[in-house]
């Protein structure tokens, strides 16, 4: 007879636990954009590896919406710009050491770049009815620095800067290591 | 009786349990896209079906225009339009080729229901529409952006609509000008359209949302 309120309690925490989890479920867009970084030290043992998912700025909408129609972007410059029709610029992945402050769609430029390096050919695979495109760049340092945000540079003629994020937690290279950043974009995510 | 209490009571606590933590939200999705595509038929002027679907519509050939669109320098890529012709589709640094040259961009509606695959190059049905798009529209609430396309149909004789698509004038490496497929949906809902029905197709492209 005692367990009877512990009983009820317990249904009552179940049920919020279960509506909870249900109603703060992820929501999963159509065509994600993730990035890796690895960190490895001198020795070149991996010492770090973070996942997150990126946040896209109004130049990466220029740069979608242009693939349908024609649409104009912000430089790195701040200026707006039609966005012509050629898309075989060099792409960059940047990475920085500033400390953005809700980094998102209206993005421009790293706050304190650090590094840009030319990115590796972007990789396409299909599986199923998913897309994914991929591309890294690497970066080594001769001293010691903590990175704290990375970007996604493309150069139409002009830089645009893509993504954008700040990173979880600070990420701290060690003099002589070497970073490896991973944009991994995934099309029909949800299927 | 007092059983009777204890099961309404326990009912009860449930079901407060699962109305309190519906009411929690999940915190701002960021990164990503999202397509929404909207139709609507009307008849008489009057707005009389509604079909709106989240889906994940994006074709082989979008795949290889973002990943062309995202190479340093060279690349190419063989795509087939919308008749089933393979095609080089070719980007380079001076920008002399380029498949984003070409105009157009077109809305389908067809009776076909054959499940999407990404290899999807035209509409499955043997009965479609095509129309000229509006202008695309950009809309802004931070740290979203959407861009709108839409077409409108005017439909001569009854048709079922089971499935849309969105097809956009690209230039390949001999420039020469084709239509690819780059999204197809088949709607959760069908829509029986009769003849003199006006219907629209609204494709929602979200950024960050």
């Amino acid at each position: 007879m005692k367990k009877l309120p512990v009983f009820l309690l317990s249904a009552f925490l179940i049920s919020f636990l279960a509506s909870s989890a249900f109603s703060l479920r992820e929501e999963r867009g159509i065509m994600e954009v993730f990035v890796n970084l690895k960190v490895y030290d001198e020795k070149g043992t991996l010492i770090k590896d973070i996942t997150m998912r990126d946040p896209l700025t109004q130049a990466m909408g220029g740069f979608i919406n242009r693939l349908f129609s024609g649409a104009s972007a912000t430089d790195e410059s701040g200026t707006s710009r039609s966005l012509g029709t050629g898309v075989g610029g060099p792409l960059y992945i940047c990475v920085g050491t500033g400390s953005p402050v809700n980094p998102a769609y209206s993005d421009y430029k790293l706050v304190y770049p650090l590094q840009c390096v030319q990115a590796s050919q972007a990789t396409m695979s299909i599986v199923g009815n998913r897309g994914n495109i991929s591309l890294s760049a690497s970066f080594t340092f001769s001293q010691q620095y903590t990175i704290t945000e990375v970007g996604l540079r493309k150069y139409l003629s002009y830089n645009y800067l893509l993504a954008h994020d700040a990173l979880p937690s600070p990420v701290t290279v060690p003099a002589g290591g070497k970073l490896t950043v991973t944009y991994i974009i995934r099309i029909n995510s949800g299927v | 009786m007092r059983k009777i209490f204890l099961g309404i009571l326990l009912i009860s606590l449930i079901f407060s349990g699962w109305y309190i933590g519906s009411f929690l939200k999940p915190k701002e999705t960021k990164g990503g896209i999202s397509v929404t595509v909207i139709v609507r038929q009307y008849r008489d002027g009057k707005l009389i079906n509604e079909v709106i679907d989240k889906k994940d519509p994006f074709t082989k050939n979008f795949v290889a225009l973002l990943y062309l669109a995202l190479k340093s320098g060279y690349g190419t890529y063989s795509a087939t339009d919308i008749s089933g012709s393979s095609h080089t589709l070719q980007v380079d640094r001076s920008s002399f080729y380029t498949p984003l040259a070409g105009t157009g961009n077109y809305i389908y509606i067809g009776d076909g229901s054959a499940e999407f695959t990404i290899n999807d190059y035209k509409l499955s049905g043997t009965y479609t529409q095509k129309a000229t798009t509006s202008t695309p529209s950009e809309s802004t609430v931070n740290p979203k952006i959407n861009y709108t396309i839409s077409a409108s149909f005017t439909l001569s004789s009854a048709m079922t609509i089971r499935e849309v698509g969105y097809s956009r004038v690209l230039r390949d490496s001999g420039y020469n000008y084709a239509e690819f497929l780059l999204m197809r949906d088949v709607l959760s809902t069908p829509i029986s359209a009769a003849a003199g029905d006006t219907v629209t197709v609204t494709y929602i492209i979200r950024i960050n949302g």
